[in-house]
């Protein structure tokens, strides 16, 4: 659960920095179009609430929303700071990390 | 009007920052190691190293008990802290009624009630007491008070001049000029872990609220502090002990029916009251990191003759638990491992705001001094250099006395903190008598490196259990210190050969700090140049 928590922060993070036109040109290539950019905000956005459904399942309403704050904060220092050094790697990590820690957390819910 | 604003308020972030920015640090360092209080006195306690925990330790309360009778058979209260995820041992203490003393304690191993014999030392306590009062009793509280408030005009401030980068907080960019780089840097910090300083500041206020503002319950309590506390937290309070002498009831049937009434909780502490007397009481705490909130963990309280429950306290006041939450989000004894480690990362960022704004002042200003020399601003680069690569080389020190000074001595917990203390002072007096900065942060960034890298090799050497056992035996608490120890070794090498670097260049000519400082001024525009 908490890996997901991880994840869902992570790529929230992610979809957002790619929402700035100036980095999705950097990172693709290519210019988005504004319903582009306003798909990767809406899907960054909704990615971050998210993240509090799996951290409240971890540890309650009473910790769960501290360990939310704690990953959001944690996750996006951790990406802005290896950014510059690892920017390929960092922007396609989403891709790996949803998928295991989503299948993770459902068979360990089961 | 506005741009008058952003500037005063610039004018403040920087000036209140500066004057207060190595008391910060070492507040916010101490703060940040503090949230390993428990291991860090673990790895400073090797004869405790190979103790395992016991949750369960009914078969030690008898030789506990057994120690207690003959140590300390009238105290006012007996207290044992039982064994926790994070403390082995089962730590017992008692009570005279006066203040608390450090000899009326001790440890028992938890599986077999035997007593351990740790050696002396304050361990990771003694920076949790550091950062609230720097040594300093009440007097300590008070200039750590007004720093707090300080550190919260700064951070108000601060969104308001650096409010541009909320818009755009994916900005670090290591590979610019060097003032760029560092205010990238006290930005990135700052902003992403603001939710956690501006929690952290402002719950440590909440947390002596009641040494800083002391009118209301000076009014209503005419000054009597200890009445107010014993209404408002000390629901242990105790009836005056009884003349008649009778036997304690037997502790593990109680600690199984509070067990079971609280649904397999954790139990935290014991507490008898009047033990031996004919009104003797039993309370059985719940463990404080089972809740948010500290300071009010329920009670079990059981006849301590007859062993008949006689009631559950629990909080029910919502100011009580308001000030629960505050104090519980501060000291976070909720936080499990991974959280923990969270919030000591978000500490350690903002560590890195404090020093890194610290170091901005500077650099932002070498270009228009270093050619003069002025004693304000070598006076700020020797305590940049010592109050942070200094501190953290204090620290170290205070790692290595731990297992050096010999075992017996007198006053041992006290010369722990002077060698930390001395040290300290040696890296100030090094920073001033350097002159060159970048030679002092890199001697002294070096000193702690290796300080800090070989706690490992010493902790073997000196009778603590080796990092590689300690991981093979999954004892990651204490492994944890360890590695911990070497992460930090290996960012202090690395600032440091960085610093080492960059001095390198400007000497050989290459795109060198001197052009990249003299650069700066032209790309910082609006409110950033004020900073």
């Amino acid at each position: 659960m908490i890996s997901l928590v991880v994840a869902l922060s992570y790529s929230g993070f992610v979809a957002l920095y790619l929402a700035k036109p100036k980095h999705y040109r950097e990172f693709f290539k290519a210019q988005p179009s504004s319903n582009r950019t306003l798909l990767l905000r809406c899907l960054g956005w909704l990615a971050l609430g998210a993240a509090l459904i799996p951290a409240v399942l971890a540890d309650g309403w009473q910790i769960g929303p501290v360990l939310w704050i704690a990953v959001l904060s944690s996750t996006v220092t951790l990406l802005v700071f290896f950014l510059p050094y690892q920017q390929r790697l960092l922007l396609r990590l989403p891709l790996v990390l949803l998928p295991t820690t989503l299948l993770a957390a459902l068979v360990t819910s089961q | 009007m506005k741009d008058n604003f952003r500037q005063a308020m610039a004018w403040l972030h920087t000036w209140s920052g500066l004057v207060f920015t190595w008391l910060l640090f070492a507040i916010f360092f101490t703060g940040t190691l503090s949230f390993y209080r428990n291991e860090i006195t673990l790895w400073m306690q090797p004869e405790l190293h190979t103790v395992a925990p016991e949750f369960a330790p009914e078969a030690a309360i008898g030789g506990a008990l057994a120690e207690l009778h003959r140590r300390a058979p009238d105290a006012k209260s007996w207290n044992l802290t039982l064994p926790t995820t994070r403390d082995a041992a089962l730590t017992v203490s008692w009570d005279d009624g006066g203040k608390f003393d450090r000899a009326a304690t001790f440890s028992v191993d938890p599986h077999s009630g035997t007593l351990l014999q740790p050696r002396a030392t304050l361990g990771g306590s003694f920076f949790r007491s550091f950062h609230f009062s720097l040594m300093w009793g009440n007097f300590g509280i008070w200039i750590v008070g007004i720093a707090t408030l300080v550190m919260l005009v700064a951070l108000l401030t601060g969104i308001v001049i650096h409010k541009k980068i909320f818009k755009d907080f994916f900005t670090f960019r290591p590979h610019k000029a060097q003032a760029r780089s560092w205010l990238d840097a006290h930005n990135a910090s700052s902003v992403l872990s603001l939710p956690f300083i501006l929690m952290i500041t402002y719950t440590g206020l909440a947390t002596l609220m009641f040494t800083w503002m002391p009118a209301a319950v000076g009014v209503m309590y005419q000054g009597d502090k200890k009445v107010f506390q014993r209404e408002a937290f000390a629901r242990r309070e105790a009836p005056p002990r009884d003349s008649q002498a009778a036997p304690l009831a037997a502790l593990p049937p109680l600690l199984e029916q509070t067990r079971a009434h609280w649904q397999g909780a954790l139990l935290g502490r014991v507490v008898i009251h009047n033990p031996g007397a004919a009104n003797a009481l039993i309370d059985i705490v719940r463990w404080r990191g089972s809740t948010m909130t500290a300071r009010l963990d329920p009670i079990m309280r059981f006849n301590g003759v007859s062993g008949a429950l006689e009631q559950e306290l629990i909080n029910d006041s919502g100011a009580k638990n308001t000030y629960g939450v505050f104090y519980g989000l501060h000291v976070a004894w909720f936080a499990d491992f991974f959280l923990r480690g969270l919030l000591f990362g978000m500490g350690c960022a903002g560590c890195a705001m404090i020093a890194s704004g610290a170091i901005l002042w500077t650099v932002k200003r070498r270009a228009k001094h270093a050619a003069a020399r002025g004693l304000g601003y070598r006076l700020v680069e020797a305590l940049n250099v010592a109050g942070i690569a200094g501190l953290m080389l204090a620290c170290a020190v205070y790692f290595w006395a731990n297992r050096l000074l010999p075992v017996g001595i007198d006053g041992r917990i006290a010369w722990e903190q002077r060698c930390l203390f001395i040290a300290w002072l040696l890296a100030l007096v090094h920073a001033m008598w350097r002159g060159n900065s970048s030679a002092a942060w890199r001697e002294q960034l070096w000193t702690a490196a290796a300080l800090t890298a070989l706690l490992p090799v010493l902790n073997a050497a000196t009778g603590g259990l080796a990092l590689p056992h300690a991981i093979w035996q999954g004892h990651w608490r204490l492994a944890g210190v360890d590695l911990m120890a070497l992460f930090f070794a290996i960012l202090l090498a690395w600032s440091g050969w960085r610093i080492g670097l960059q001095k390198d260049a400007a000497q050989s000519g290459r795109p060198s700090i001197k052009t990249a400082v003299n650069q700066t001024s032209t790309p910082i525009k609006n409110t950033e140049q004020y900073v």
